[in-house]
């Protein structure tokens, strides 16, 4: 067998491993190893082994990820999310299926302290969807706009997915980070005339609530605002901090991190068990995801050694490849690949194959960003391994079947097909905030 | 009566929740850092000689590395049940063994690899160069193998779990 042909059958080998339970980094790792020591010998394999992870671990850019999801777990576990969804409650309840737009707004808001989007998810879940099942809602709309709402955990900054994207595609991630807003804004908005749209129609999806209850919680609107302050210093100082080039995003997630247990300690909501919790949780998320991302670098160089890279980017330029094609090509193999495969282990599998080719087309690596993140994203939510649908399963119990989750979810895929659209056709819904930073 | 097997997973406890109470110290510090300097950057214009080695070669390394064996005691997989649904409890049992079984050789590739570079790297006293002089890097070389190797071995706690396991069923069968 050929180097390339290798290249070519390493890929099945990982689908195949991890469809019978590998851990993913075990998988990408494993083969790596096997493949090298094929194309190159024993020993390149085990020097690869020998100094990859710790120069890939020891990586300044790398630090955002653990500052990230610190900065996530501390918002959450002080309560933030928790005002949040009240202040979102007592402003949006009135609209139709009211409770489910205050949802879907404090996710997005939440999504600006949270970088991943199944923290993001799962801490609204907990406190979202019991308030929306009470108040009468059809349980697959209160379960799916959490699912899907909680994927804009990643689009808006911090983001873990774009740090990582950042430093394989070798683009500023700085510039990614800002990239996401407009397109997280804008699902957001789709989502958003969704529901209202549906409930107009069907009310019996989400029954009114009674507007002399609104009425009588309309003078706390104020003070609800008030408490969530501290979330709106957080989006104003990080994400301004990293448009204005002030701050690295190590270093604007540090801050986050460090502002969110001074807002709790204010608050005095901080215990011992919030810090602990938070710090266990944030910690061993990024263990978790530096152990899939190092065999993912070392299945990359095996992948580099097999020729396959510069082999995809030379027949691309054969074929003259209109640009739209291989975006299309591109988002069939993440849709595909997504109802299997978890967004981390998907995003390292696929971007040392799809980057050469982009880059081979001369197309916005920026761009690609935001679409493979979207794409991600959608994978969150498809059948059947959507990961976000299992975590607001396990939030919910046995009271509503994963059928009915999926079944919510479906409206907020149909949207992601206009949104999808809409960042294919006009890539400036993505470049324009960064292309303002130069 | 505790056998060997509970006796083991005891012992095997107490290092796995050290490292990883390590970690999460190593994760405070680096964000207390990494904000005393942008405090002393942005407000006194006199940033912290150093931090972006310390953070990178030491927290994030420690951060990295030092949970796995508490990871890997604390959480199972999602992908799991899809296309493993339909096969047998026995079967499954063997696969997961099996897989058990890779993952412990590859971990033991990565431990011995570390190890090596470990060793290297001390006795060359490896050290990165700063604007203001040279940081001791060597000692962080260690956090990796000594943190895959507790994984390692609770992996293979893990396989002797369930080969206690088989050999209960055998017993009672």
């Amino acid at each position: 067998m050929s180097s390339l042909e290798l290249g070519f059958w390493s890929f099945g080998a990982i689908l195949l491993l991890i469809a019978a339970r590998m851990p993913i980094g075990v998988a990408l790792g494993g083969i790596a190893i096997l493949g090298i020591s094929q194309v190159r010998g024993i020993d390149v394999a085990f020097g690869l082994v020998k100094d990859t992870p710790f120069e890939f671990a020891a990586h300044y850019s790398l630090s955002a990820i653990p500052m990230f999801l610190l900065m996530g777990s501390v918002a959450h576990h002080s309560g933030i999310s928790h005002s949040l969804f009240r202040a979102a409650r007592l402003w949006f309840a009135g609209l139709p299926g009211g409770l489910a737009v205050a949802t879907n707004l404090a996710c997005a808001a939440f999504a600006a302290a949270s970088g991943s989007s199944v923290a993001t998810a799962a801490a609204m879940g907990r406190i979202a969807i019991p308030e929306m099942l009470k108040h009468g809602y059809e349980k697959g709309l209160a379960t799916g706009v959490v699912a899907s709402a909680g994927t804009l955990g990643s689009l808006i900054p911090p983001s873990i997915l774009f740090v990582l994207y950042g430093i394989f595609a070798e683009v500023s991630i700085v510039k990614l980070l800002i990239a996401g807003v407009l397109p997280g804004l804008l699902t957001a908005a789709v989502y958003t005339v969704m529901i209202i749209g549906r409930c107009k129609l069907n009310p019996k999806l989400a029954p009114p609530i009674d507007p002399a209850e609104i009425a009588a919680l309309k003078p706390e609107r104020m003070r609800a605002l008030l408490q969530v302050w501290p979330l709106i210093a957080l989006i104003v100082g990080i994400i301004g901090g990293l448009y204005a080039g002030i701050v690295t995003p190590t270093e604007a997630g540090a801050a986050g991190a460090v502002l969110a247990f001074v807002i709790a300690a204010i608050q005095g909501r901080l215990t011992y068990g919030v810090f602990r919790d938070s710090l266990v949780e944030a910690i061993t998320a990024t263990a978790r995801i530096f152990f899939v991302a190092v065999g993912a670098v070392m299945y990359t160089k095996f992948l580099a050694l097999s020729g396959m890279p510069t082999y995809l980017s030379s027949l691309i330029g054969d074929w003259a490849l209109d640009p739209l094609l291989l975006v299309l090509a591109a988002s069939v193999i993440y849709l595909i690949l997504g109802m299997f495969l978890d967004p981390l282990g998907l995003l390292l599998l696929t971007l040392p194959i799809l980057l050469p080719m982009f880059e081979g087309l001369g197309l916005d690596l920026i761009w690609f960003g935001v679409l493979v993140v979207k794409f991600l994203e959608i994978g969150l939510l498809t059948p059947p391994v959507g990961f976000n649908v299992y975590v607001i399963k396990s939030v919910v119990g046995d009271q509503i079947p994963l059928e009915t989750i999926f079944r919510g979810v479906g409206w907020f895929l149909a949207c992601e097909v206009v949104i999808v659209t809409l960042l294919v056709a006009f890539p400036q819904i993505s470049l324009y905030l960064p292309g303002t930073m130069d | 009566m505790i056998d060997a097997v509970d006796k083991l997973r005891i012992v095997l406890s107490l290092p796995v929740n050290f490292l990883m109470w390590l970690a999460c110290l190593a994760g405070f510090l680096m964000m207390a850092h990494i904000m005393i300097d942008v405090i002393g950057r942005v407000l006194f214009n006199h940033p912290f000689q150093g931090t972006i080695e310390i953070v990178s070669a030491y927290y994030m390394v420690a951060v990295s590395f030092l949970p796995l064996a508490y990871i890997n005691r604390t959480e199972g997989q999602i992908f799991v049940e899809l296309f493993t649904r339909k096969m047998s409890s026995r079967s499954l049992f063997r696969l997961d063994a099996l897989v058990n079984v890779v993952t412990l050789v590859y971990l033991a590739i990565f431990t011995l690899q570390a190890a090596k570079a470990a060793i290297e790297q001390t006795e060359r006293g490896e050290m990165w160069e700063t604007a203001a002089g040279f940081v001791d890097v060597w000692p962080s070389r260690w956090l990796l193998p000594i943190g895959t190797l507790a994984m390692a071995l609770y992996v293979a706690f893990r396989i002797a779990e369930d080969m206690k396991q088989v050999r209960d069923a055998r017993n009672r069968g």
